[in-house]
């Protein structure tokens, strides 16, 4: 049975170093939630608190209404995978499955079965009277994946599964994690560094730096409308250019380098004229052209085959990349004068000294 | 990581009491003892310096602390010098034979020093066979090695082996890459050896120094009989304290007290020197030992040859003599097993003490080692720290001090135990602890803790869990340890012949006894005996490490 999590509050110090300043989010049942943040941010901390392996210094957390805080790690129910696979590498692939269960009092008979299914589900039914030693990382973290969730966790916790496989595995693996998810559909807590990962296996991604939660969305959320700059720098390859508001007509735009002015997505009703903002352009939003747009030099180019990027300086001395996906043009040389529109519609905007978005609707989440 | 600073009241803390309660016990009070013995009087137990101005002030007492250190620093220039080019040579040069020649260096680790001193009395002795020779050849009256140059020669060829194991090990670990980056750059050669090579292993030259140093400091066995007017510290130690039992313990303590001053010295000095020169280093591409041409090829082989056949002579003038036929105390022509006859006969019961001690002994050491390694590693907080310390601290103390210890604090009631089987067994798993611990410590620094979080999270509680999952994960390292251990505590001697009654005596303590009262056949059969089962136990390390070396 699945269960929500509520985190209300918590507070992790090592020492006198303050991790976790106070942070609260709710993870509902059935969801597969991941922290995302580069390494130092707290994610794994806060992974670790919910299973146990922390303490929690201040404030709550429940699995259901239940407070779990003061639960020995053995009694939570979670089913933890790690980084290293942690896999006992004194039993065979069937004994290490099977070790939760043989914790839970079963029958033995009932115990070999489920760990047949089990073994079946991830893939590695053949190998179930071999030790792990002789294994690929990806067998093992089958394994990992098999001895978790066999012994039908609340809540399925994941510290960076995939880091240590290479490519190949890890996009195998990175399917078939999600493909297990959705069959028990049981609560995962997923931990990791990597942002396009987060964004294919995601139902919800909280983005966080300094033991805080920038933005909690869904993977489209955090990508299209990032709420502050960080996280639109975090996920995904963006520019960031100064721009000021100005008026065009009607409607509000953005006036940036020499002049050059877009029209602005709809923004929050206190933007004011004359406000001092950054304009989040990605790469494939700007237009490669010779008329109109900023003006910039083409520094290099590199021909990707789907899509032709660019270095590009801009008159105030900034480097922008543009992807240029349009490949019936030819390649603009080195040294070339070029001119860059943007499809501001798409893009995003940040009061400059609060680096919050500024457009209507956005917000941090929850 | 949760570093877990705060104590909490679990099982393992009743262990790190139980553990650090037995450590003040058998070694923490009999060592303060021993201090406090240094400065006190023994008739109005006042304080008093009496006994120090008594050593600081007769050259004959000053004169052997520059005996001892004279010859122990020499011996370990010589060891590191010779087991470092023994290691580099083996390594980078295919050597013919290689596995059978490592297999002597190891027993000759293994076999107890004094053994060594003998064997070279009887060849290099005055009436030794050697002896004999040159003196026909060359018409002189040489009256043979006798102290400094001879525990000199004994004690390099006894402990060079150490630095072998160790340097060989760390070269193990040097990449080949770094050494054809050397010579990629134009460093070739001798420079390249000391340019690149010996600066990556310089630490581990320097661990092996420290444990040749300490060995050679406080080995007992080889001055008291080839050291002959040469006196060294224990052995000093041991003649005043057996010659002034129940008169002035306190000169003894206070020698005791000094050396220690002197071991804590070079110990932390040593520690200092590798903090600042630690170098990582793991090996993707060992170095290959090369087949080499002509004369280098040549050279390379009489090198380690000559070096291995001298380390391991010793052992088979042993064996050998333990078969000569004897009457009485004399050797006469032929062979027999007349040795191994009396030997069983007179001594049947110290074989069975080695046995029954050292098998006890170790099964203690395993026991209290791997717990306390494991809430060292894993329940980090200021008692195990303490425990930690506390348990690396016999490193530094000699045997014969350890002796002296525990005589004098278990003497009397309430703890009469004083020529028990029991303070035997006790110096055994006191020395060797330290050994084991840092062993399964290392083991356990291997396995990941989140292997135990794992087991946690599938709802083991924390005893299951070290007991079905650290437990059998550190059992293979710890089993070859002790093994390991087991060979070293048979061959124990310098405290173990301070403690010793007629009823506790054991195989190195009757080889030594007989050695002093002329009985060479008994002694070499006995030390045949002890030989022959670091031999066995060695055969069944490899056999079940599946491993081709040791790691002392």
């Amino acid at each position: 049975m699945s269960v929500s999590i509520s985190i209300n509050q918590v507070v992790k110090r090592f020492g006198e170093r303050m991790i976790i300043p106070g942070l609260s989010v709710k993870i509902r049942e059935g969801e597969f939630f991941t922290l995302l943040g580069s390494s130092g941010c707290g994610k794994t901390t806060l992974l670790r608190m919910i299973a146990g392996f922390n303490t929690i210094e201040e404030g709550t957390i429940h699995f259901n209404d239940t407070i779990i805080n003061n639960i020995p790690p053995h009694k939570r129910n979670i089913g933890m995978v790690f980084q290293n696979y942690a896999i006992f590498p004194h039993l065979t692939t069937a004994e290490n499955v099977a070790f939760g269960l043989k914790n839970r009092k079963m029958n033995r008979s009932e115990i070999d079965a489920k760990v047949m299914e089990m073994l079946k589900v991830v893939k590695i039914d053949d190998l179930k009277d071999r030790l792990p030693s002789k294994m690929s990382g990806g067998q093992q973290q089958r394994i990992a994946l098999a001895r978790a969730i066999v012994i039908q966790p609340d809540v399925l916790l994941m510290d960076e599964p995939l880091s240590n496989l290479d490519a190949k595995l890890r996009l195998e693996m990175r399917s078939a994690i999600k493909e297990i998810q959705n069959r028990f559909k049981i609560t995962t807590v997923y931990v990791t560094h990597d942002q396009e990962e987060a964004l294919a296996i995601s139902d919800r991604i909280a983005v966080m730096k300094d033991g805080i939660i920038q933005q909690i969305g869904s993977p489209v959320d955090i990508y299209q409308r990032p709420y502050n700059t960080f996280v639109a720098t975090f996920i995904g390859q963006s520019n960031l250019l100064d721009g000021r508001i100005v008026r065009m007509g009607d409607e509000l735009g953005i006036e940036l380098v020499n002049g050059y002015r877009v029209a602005a997505p709809e923004l929050n009703a206190d933007v004011f004229e004359g406000q001092e903002v950054k304009l989040l352009v990605r790469p494939n939003h700007f237009e490669l052209n010779q008329d109109i747009g900023l003006e910039g030099q083409v520094i290099d180019s590199t021909f990707l085959g789907m899509h032709i990027q660019y270095r590009i300086r801009l008159v105030n001395d900034q480097t922008v990349e543009v992807l240029d996906q349009d490949m019936t043009k030819s390649i603009a040389p080195k040294g070339a004068h070029v001119k860059l529109k943007i499809n501001a519609q798409l893009c995003n905007v940040f009061d400059r000294k609060t680096e919050v978005s500024i457009v209507r609707g956005v917000t941090r989440g929850e | 990581m949760n570093k877990g600073h705060r104590i909490k009241w679990d099982v393992w803390l009743a262990i790190t009491i139980c553990a650090l309660a037995l450590f003040a016990l058998f070694f923490i009070y009999p060592i303060v003892k021993i201090f406090a013995n240094s400065v006190i009087d023994p008739e109005t137990k006042r304080f008093t310096l009496e006994a120090f101005q008594k050593f600081f002030s007769r050259k004959y007492y000053t004169s052997t602390v520059w005996n001892s250190l004279k010859v122990t620093t020499l011996v370990t220039l010589l060891a590191a010098t010779l087991g470092t080019a023994m290691a580099y040579v083996m390594r980078s040069i295919r050597i013919r034979g290689r596995g059978i020649l490592e297999i002597f260096i190891i027993i000759t680790v293994l076999s107890p020093p004094f053994i060594g001193a003998y064997s070279w009395i009887l060849l290099l002795g005055r009436s030794g066979v050697v002896t004999e020779v040159i003196d026909k050849l060359f018409g002189i009256q040489f009256n043979g090695i006798y102290g400094f140059s001879g525990i000199l020669l004994v004690l390099t060829l006894k402990l060079f082996p150490l630095i072998y194991l160790y340097v060989s090990g760390a070269l193990k670990n040097m990449d080949n890459s770094l050494n054809e980056a050397a010579e990629n750059l134009g460093t070739v050669g001798i420079r390249k050896i000391f340019k690149v090579v010996i600066p990556l292993i310089l630490p581990t030259i320097l661990a092996g120094s420290l444990l040749v140093f300490m060995r050679a400091l406080a080995d007992f066995g080889t001055p008291m009989l080839i050291g002959e007017g040469y006196r060294t510290l224990p052995v000093l130690i041991y003649t005043s304290f057996i010659s002034e039992m129940g008169g002035d313990a306190a000169f003894a303590s206070a020698i005791s007290v000094i050396v220690v001053v002197i071991t804590t010295i070079i110990f932390l000095s040593q520690k200092y020197v590798a903090s600042r020169k630690t170098i990582e280093m793991s090996s993707l591409r060992p170095m290959e030992p090369k087949p080499a041409k002509g004369l280098k090829n040549v050279l390379a082989h009489l090198f380690v040859y000559l070096i291995v056949f001298l380390a391991a002579l010793p052992q088979f003038v042993v064996i050998y003599t333990s078969f000569l036929k004897t009457n009485g105390r004399i050797f006469v022509q032929g062979f027999s097993f007349d040795s191994y006859i009396s030997a069983f006969s007179k001594m049947g019961s110290s074989i069975t003490n080695t046995y029954l001690y050292s098998i006890a002994a170790i099964l203690i050491i395993v026991v209290i080692g791997t717990l306390v390694a494991y809430v060292a590693e894993r329940k980090r907080n200021v008692l195990t720290g303490t425990l930690d310390t506390l348990t690396m601290i016999p490193y530094i103390i000699p045997g014969s001090v350890l002796g002296i210890a525990l005589l004098t604090a278990f003497n009397q009631r309430p703890l009469l135990l004083s020529g028990t089987a029991f303070i035997i067994i006790a110096v055994f798993v006191i020395r060797r602890l330290p050994y084991t611990i840092r062993s399964s410590a290392a083991i356990l620094h291997q396995i990941s803790p989140s292997v135990e979080e794992a087991a946690q999270s599938l709802g083991a509680t924390p005893l299951k869990t070290f007991r079905k999952v650290t437990l059998p994960m550190m059992v293979p390292g710890v089993m070859s340890g002790a093994l390991m251990s087991w060979m070293s505590v048979i061959s124990e001697l310098s405290a173990s012949i301070i403690l010793y009654v007629g009823t506790t005596k054991t195989l190195t303590i009757s080889i030594y006894t007989e050695v002093i009262r002329g009985n060479y056949g008994v002694a070499a059969a006995l030390a045949t005996i002890l030989t022959a089962t670091t031999v066995i136990a060695l055969l069944i390390f490899f056999k079940l490490t599946g491993r081709k070396e040791i790691d002392m």
